[in-house]
């Protein structure tokens, strides 16, 4: 799937398990991959961290050894389901030296707090680095930030300054017409200070701390949405000045819905991006993509092409990202397999099946994760479905979802 | 290609449906009975031209083995004797029995061939005539059935209309709801909530519920695993009467390691006769999250032992964790180990009110524990674990009184003295008398426990 929507260089198979490295050397590796992404070292270094990880990562190498598969290619690293983060701290014994460690946890409430997905991430640096890099590579413009990255297109890169986390190659990129990435956040999404155990809001505060030139604080409190006060700041926006509103999509359905109670539109200033997380968790109805990118067009004066939507999960350090309603693209250190969830294999391009990942910058925990959501390999990227429902679809034996 | 039946037609067979409704009301009970009984003949006859449609029919629409076809449409033709159908009515519909409902709109599920045709025949028994709503996914049956009624007695076809239309469809759903006096909702609960929320005059909720086996130590045997992996492969598990739980009185930790290896190999065998229907990508994927964590847990260290093949599409999940994470379905059950059956009901204490049948294999005097376990989780039904999926037409389904359900509520209640009447309506499990009065009798009873191989 990976080679038909995105641009690499296959490795060479290994042949064997290359020997696992320190800590300190692989998120070295690591942090230098997304600075300067090179496809060809993507093979090699996820099945260095992939050694790493047997060796220090107790629960994953009693989970290799139960599947018996040793891999000599990436997308042959044995993936651990999502759930397990749910039942085990899956986190490499060591860390790199002196590196600040975090644990995320998923928002999930209907199973209760213990049930939670639990990340653990023993160096935080390298979340940073993948999180910034991808975000700024999203908004480039379209068909630039989403590949690798190519000379041509490198050429064209602007000249404002780099970010700290080393991505400057892209973060100095121009997006929305050719506007700097800096400019001032409207932001409807959890905070680190709001959300301490948000790995969405652990993201958003780098975010604001490496683009944000006007530091507003976040309309989305801890436990509530300030709407009136989201609407009030769009609409006194200087025309002028072109914003980025980051929010939650359920905090933009309800501030659409309430415009349309209230007879109230906005209109963001041009070259303006918007971009949004989290679907439909949390609004009353389960919105395809297309009109959710209506209700924008209709109450915020957001045209699709200037809707970016991120996809992440706790469990993972790198997100993907889709513009309009195009289909989600990886940055270059996150691979991406659809597969049969009874089989295991590959889905061809265009069948359904659950996205496994293969993310580089979840160098401390599991560098592969089998999920249950739901999407297909398209030309250019992978299309969400959304998440496998749990429940049968012809039936009334009770299913305990 | 289902044909949907436009809300004008449907209108127009609604009106007629009034007439006959008096007509069939007419028909005195015993020429009712006698004429099910002519059609349940029919079907159950060699060659039958009904039979041979529905098998052809519902091998295309459900995906399910014409085995699991030929079983279900078996059982429930059996099930439908003038015997059984006048002990029913006798209980239910006897002098003092109330009035009839005007008119019964019954919206059916897909998930089990022949689900809600009790409810159909008892509508027809108790002079109620019906609109039957056919699921999206198998409308054949349905069809068939009114068909072969209505060539047995054109009266009683008057009183039928067999349709389909999309869930949820406005112009359908609000017509019949104005005009039905009672709702029967089969299937899931987003159905069930979406009719509710028509406010209809009286529905009967016939929900997601799930079944359990209980396997005494002496009947722990070859018959018993050969039966309980038969039960839960039949349909799929996708209907209420499909055990999900498998609550064994254990001898010792070898003998249930025993067990559960008996039990894979008979789902395997049943795999070449009877295989599991095509899965969904969402059956899949569930199937896969519930097996792939049982699997993490036990590496982890887990009191759980995993027996799963995807290719012969089931798994046995010895769990003594006592965790109760239900079934994925299809072919998926849940083995909890017990000291003695009496630990059985603090044990499914969560799943009180979700509980439709209690399966049992047991001697004839433990019979008294298990009914104790059926009656503390609220079953409706107590049975032999081998006739898990052949409910007889007595049937408490989801709670509701097959005929006397089917009568105006107001009428029905009123005092009659009648002790039985008043604990027909009641809640407690309905045993099935028949089959257990011929299980207890059974060598099963008093069998060598365990002559299935042992693992070393």
């Amino acid at each position: 799937m990976y080679a038909r929507t995105a641009e690499f260089e296959d490795a060479t198979h290994a042949g064997v398990a290359p020997p696992a490295l320190t800590p300190q050397v692989i998120a070295s590796r690591v942090l230098q991959f997304i600075a300067a992404p090179a496809a060809s070292e993507f093979d090699a270094l996820a099945l260095a961290i992939y050694a790493h990880q047997y060796q220090t990562n107790a629960p994953y190498r009693r989970f290799v050894d139960r599947v018996a598969v040793t891999p000599h290619h990436w997308t042959e690293i044995p993936a651990v389901p999502a759930s397990a983060f749910r039942d085990s701290a899956l986190v490499c014994a060591l860390g790199a030296r002196g590196a600040e460690a975090r644990v995320y946890e998923s928002s999930g409430t209907t199973e209760g707090p213990e049930r939670r997905a639990r990340h653990h991430v023993p160096d935080v640096a390298v979340y940073r680095a993948a999180a910034v890099a991808g975000f700024a590579r999203a908004l480039a413009p379209l068909g630039d930030g989403a590949t690798a990255l190519r000379p041509a297109r490198a050429d064209a890169a602007t000249t404002a300054r780099p970010t700290s986390c080393g991505d400057g190659a892209v973060a100095t990129r121009s997006f929305a017409g050719g506007s700097s990435l800096h400019r001032p956040f409207v932001v409807a999404a959890p905070e680190r200070h709001s959300h301490p155990a948000s790995s969405l809001g652990e993201m958003m505060t780098w975010l604001r701390e490496a683009y944000d030139t006007d530091g507003a604080p976040s309309f989305l409190r801890t436990d509530t949405l300030d709407l009136s006060g989201l609407g009030d700041a769009l609409d006194s926006l200087d025309p002028a000045r072109p914003i980025a509103l980051l929010a939650v999509t359920s905090a933009l359905l309800r501030l659409v819905d309430h415009g349309r109670q209230s007879g109230r539109r906005w209109q963001l200033p041009p070259r303006s991006v918007v971009v949004d997380t989290g679907g439909c968790k949390g609004y009353a109805d389960d919105l395809a993509r297309p009109a959710i990118l209506d209700r924008y067009a209709e109450r915020l004066g957001a045209a699709p092409d200037d809707v970016v939507n991120e996809y992440g999960m706790t469990e993972l350090s790198s997100q993907l990202y889709a513009r309009g309603a195009g289909p989600h693209r990886s940055p270059p250190w996150l691979r991406t397999l659809v597969c049969d969830p009874a089989s295991g294999c590959e889905q061809p391009l265009g069948e359904p099946g659950l996205l496994r990942h293969v993310d580089l910058a979840n160098v401390g925990s599991v560098v592969a994760v089998q999920t249950d959501d739901v999407g297909r390999a398209v030309d250019g990227g992978i299309e969400l479905l959304g998440r496998a429902a749990g429940a049968v679809t012809r039936g009334c034996s009770l299913l305990v979802p | 290609m289902t044909t949907v039946i436009d809300p004008a037609a449907l209108r127009a067979r609604l009106d007629r449906l009034g007439e006959g409704g008096e007509t069939l009301r007419r028909i005195p009970l015993e020429e009712r009975i006698a004429i099910i009984d002519r059609v349940a003949a029919q079907w159950r006859e060699p060659g039958s031209p009904w039979r041979r449609q529905a098998l052809a029919a519902l091998s295309r629409t459900t995906g399910h083995a014409a085995a699991a076809i030929e079983y279900a449409l078996d059982h429930l033709w059996a099930a439908l004797t003038t015997p059984e159908l006048t002990a029913v009515a006798s209980r239910e519909l006897g002098p003092e029995a109330g009035a009839p409902e005007r008119l019964a709109f019954h919206s059916l599920a897909g998930n089990v061939p022949g689900a809600g045709a009790f409810g159909v025949i008892a509508a027809l028994l108790a002079g109620v005539p019906s609109v039957v709503k056919t699921a999206r996914h198998e409308p054949e049956l349905p069809a068939l059935v009114a068909t072969s009624i209505a060539a047995a007695d054109p009266r009683f076809g008057a009183a039928l209309v067999v349709a389909h239309w999309p869930g949820g469809s406005e112009a359908h759903e609000a017509l019949v709801v104005e005009r039905s006096s009672v709702v029967l909702a089969y299937g899931r609960a987003a159905t069930l909530e979406r009719l509710a929320a028509r406010a209809p005059r009286r529905l009967l909720r016939f929900g997601p519920r799930l079944s359990v086996a209980l396997v005494a130590r002496e009947a722990a045997d070859a018959a018993t695993v050969a039966a309980a992996a038969q039960q839960a492969a039949l349909f799929d598990q996708h209907g209420c009467l499909s055990p999900q739980y498998l609550v064994l009185e254990e001898t010792d930790a070898d003998a249930t390691a025993a067990f559960v290896d008996a039990l894979a190999a008979s789902f395997r065998r049943l795999a070449q006769t009877m295989p599991r229907a095509p899965l969904t990508l969402d059956e899949a994927a569930h199937v896969w999250r519930f097996v792939e964590r049982a699997r993490w847990r036990a590496q982890e260290g887990a009191a759980i032992r995993v027996v799963a093949d995807g290719d012969a599409g089931f798994g046995v999940i010895c769990d003594r964790t006592r965790a109760l994470d239900g079934s994925p379905l299809q072919r998926h059950l849940v083995l909890l180990p017990v000291d003695t059956l009496a630990d059985t009901s603090t044990l499914l204490a969560p799943l009180v009110g979700s509980v439709e049948a209690v399966g049992v294999a047991a001697p004839a005097a433990r019979w008294p524990d298990a009914a104790a376990v059926a009656a503390s989780c609220g079953a409706h039904r107590l049975c032999p674990l081998e006739r898990m999926q052949a409910p007889p037409f007595a049937w408490r389904q989801s709670g509701h009184a097959r005929l006397a359900s089917l009568l105006v509520p107001e009428s029905r209640d009123r005092p009659t003295g009648d002790a039985p009447r008043a604990a027909l309506l009641g809640h407690g499990p309905v045993w099935d008398e028949s089959a257990v009065v011929a299980h207890a009798g059974a060598p099963s009873g008093s069998r060598s426990p365990a002559p299935y191989p042992r693992s070393a």
